[in-house]
């Protein structure tokens, strides 16, 4: 798949389908975008951007192949763009992340929302879109692979890297080992595939 | 806080924070310039279909 060209050629019009799959795209398109960026307003800019690209670029889609990947790969290449061009993209929002509490049914293991939303605004980028589409979006490794235009060794590098740090932000160091735990991956795996 | 699992050994409480970031922001009501965004894109194809080849 490749990335379709910022044209609105126009050249034939869009299906019912494509219509459709761009409406049902919005909820997770908006959830990646403010993942990325971790700011409300600007999440909804870059997810209506992508958007209006795979609108113009719709002749490039091919149906039947992966809309989400399209799109996703679509708005995070935007994202890259733009955040070169703007540091404000790299900035966190505290007004969209206070509220939630995350807890495991026995009440035992609780972590804030806005603590991870924070931490994840302080990993490297390719981390953090790592963690936001197997992670959060449940994309699976090739699906990752084929949005970030990496390799699936990449993706698990990224994504033990990710969740490594993350925990590290929040908890310290000292919960790397239990991070580990939950990983797909080894210290072995992340240095043999390391990107 | 601590990851602590004092009684589920596999909670994954990383994990488990990821998905309900995403599914906070999914599930929110689609914000009305969205709608209005794909009604502008459906015009404008209804529009570029009405001229003259």
């Amino acid at each position: 798949m490749t990335e379709p060209q910022e044209e609105d050629g126009g050249r034939k019009p869009a299906t019912p389908e494509f219509r459709r799959q761009l409406q049902d795209i919005i909820p997770s398109l908006r959830a990646f975008a403010r993942g990325l960026c971790g700011n409300r307003e600007l999440a909804d800019d870059l997810a209506q951007e992508a958007m209006m690209r795979a609108w113009a670029a719709r002749d490039s889609f091919e149906p039947g192949t992966n809309f989400r990947a399209w799109i996703f790969m679509i708005l995070r290449n935007h994202f890259y763009t733009t955040i070169r061009k703007n540091s404000r993209m790299t900035s966190w929002d505290p007004e969209a992340a206070e509220r939630i509490l995350v807890q495991e049914p026995a009440q035992q293991h609780a972590i804030h929302i806005t603590d991870v939303e924070k931490a994840l605004q302080q990993l490297p980028a390719e981390q953090r879109e790592m963690l936001l589409l197997v992670g959060a979006g449940g994309a699976s490794y090739e699906e990752a692979a084929e949005i970030a235009g990496c390799a699936l060794g990449t993706v698990k590098s990224r994504l033990a890297r990710g969740r490594t740090a993350l925990a590290a932000i929040i908890n310290g160091p000292g919960d790397v080992l239990e991070t580990q735990r939950h990983s797909n991956m080894t210290d072995k795996d992340v240095m043999s595939t390391a990107a | 806080m601590r990851f602590v699992n004092a009684v589920d050994p596999d909670f994954d409480p990383i994990s488990a924070a990821l998905r309900q970031m995403h599914n906070g922001v999914a599930s929110e009501p689609v914000p009305d310039e969205f709608l209005l965004l794909l009604d502008q894109l459906d015009a404008r194809m209804a529009e570029k279909n009405k001229k003259p080849s």
